[in-house]
C-alpha cells in the first residue's frame, strides 16, 4: 500500500484515474489534466490555433472532459479522448472561418506544398511538415488523424460536402508523406 | 511503408507526449472551473428534484381539495336536473308547422 502511495497518482492508468476522478478525487483529476493538456494544446496549434486560442480551448476541453469523465471507458488514452473533444470545440469556435477556408478554391497540388527539393535525407518532424500544408489541409488532417474525427463528422460539423473534406485530407496526407518520409509511394 | 502504416505513424506522432507541460496556473484554473461546473450541476439537480417534489405535493393537495369541494357541493342540496332537450325540439317543430301553415293560408 505504501508503494502505491509513493507512486500515486502517476503510476495509475488513465482508466483508474478516471474512475477516481469520477468519484471526486482532485489529485486524480489533476494528473489527468497534466497528462492530456499538453498534447491537446499541441493538436490545436497544429490545426492552426494561436497560443491564446489554443490555451483557451484546451481549458474548455479539459473542463468538458472532466465533466463527462464517467463516460470515459478507457478504450483509448484519456489524451486521445480529450483531443477529440478539443477538435470539436475548435470546430465549433471557428465554424465560420473554418468553413470559409475549406470552401475556398482547392490549392493546386502541383504548385503548392513543399517548395524545396525533397530528398530521402530530409526528415521533418510533424510540426514542420504541417507548416508546409495549406490551412484547410492542416485542419482536416489534424482533425482526422489527431482528433480522431471521421470525414463524415467533420463534414457534418461544418455543413460541407463530404467530398471537399476527403479531398483536403487526401492531399494533406500525400504532402505529409512526402515531407516526412520522403516518398509518396509505397515501399 | 503503406498508407495504413503511415497513417498509424501519423496518429502516433499526434499523440506523442508534448514538450510543453501545462503550467500550474492553467491546471489550477481548469480544476477551479471543473469544480464550479460540478457544483452548479449538483445545484441544478437539487433544484430540479425540489421542483419535482413540490409539483407532486401540489398535485396531492389539489386532489384532496377537489374531493373536499365536491363533497361540500354534494351536501348543499339535490343535484340540478338537466332539462330534457326533446321538449325544445317539439316546441320548435310546432312553431315551424305554424309558420308553414300561415304561409299556406296567406298564399291561398
Amino acid at each position: 500500500m505504501a508503494s502505491t502511495q509513493t507512486h500515486w497518482p502517476s503510476a495509475l492508468t488513465d482508466l483508474e484515474l478516471a474512475r477516481l476522478s469520477g468519484r471526486g478525487d482532485r489529485e486524480a483529476s489533476e494528473e489527468l489534466v497534466r497528462r492530456a493538456a499538453g498534447v491537446v494544446g499541441d493538436l490545436l496549434r497544429r490545426m492552426g490555433a494561436g497560443d491564446a486560442l489554443a490555451d483557451d480551448i484546451t481549458q474548455d476541453a479539459m473542463v468538458t472532459a472532466l465533466g463527462a469523465i464517467t463516460g470515459f471507458r478507457g478504450e483509448a488514452a484519456f489524451a486521445t479522448w480529450a483531443m477529440r473533444i478539443a477538435g470539436r470545440l475548435y470546430l465549433k469556435r471557428r465554424r465560420k472561418e473554418a468553413r470559409y477556408e475549406l470552401m475556398a478554391e482547392p490549392v493546386d497540388p502541383e504548385t503548392s506544398g513543399p517548395s524545396e527539393e525533397v530528398s530521402s535525407a530530409l526528415r521533418l518532424d510533424l510540426n514542420r511538415a504541417l507548416a508546409k500544408l495549406s490551412p484547410p489541409e492542416r485542419l482536416c488532417v489534424s482533425l482526422c488523424h489527431g482528433a480522431g474525427l471521421t470525414h463524415d463528422e467533420i463534414a457534418a460539423d461544418l455543413s460541407l460536402p463530404l467530398g471537399t473534406v476527403k479531398s483536403h485530407v487526401t492531399r494533406g496526407l500525400k504532402k505529409l508523406r512526402t515531407l516526412m518520409i520522403g516518398s509518396d509511394s509505397d515501399g | 511503408m503503406d498508407d495504413t502504416q503511415f497513417e498509424a505513424l501519423l496518429s502516433a506522432a499526434y499523440a506523442e507526449p508534448s514538450a510543453r507541460n501545462p503550467s500550474p496556473q492553467m491546471v489550477a484554473e481548469i480544476m477551479a472551473r471543473a469544480g464550479r461546473r460540478r457544483r452548479s450541476r449538483h445545484l441544478v439537480l437539487a433544484m430540479a428534484t425540489l421542483a419535482g417534489c413540490v409539483i407532486v405535493a401540489a398535485a396531492i393537495v389539489a386532489t384532496g381539495m377537489a374531493g373536499l369541494v365536491s363533497h361540500a357541493l354534494a351536501d348543499l342540496g339535490p343535484e340540478p336536473t338537466i332539462i330534457n332537450p326533446s321538449v325544445c325540439v317539439g316546441v320548435g317543430f310546432f312553431l315551424i308547422l305554424l309558420a308553414a301553415a300561415r304561409n299556406e293560408i296567406r298564399e291561398f
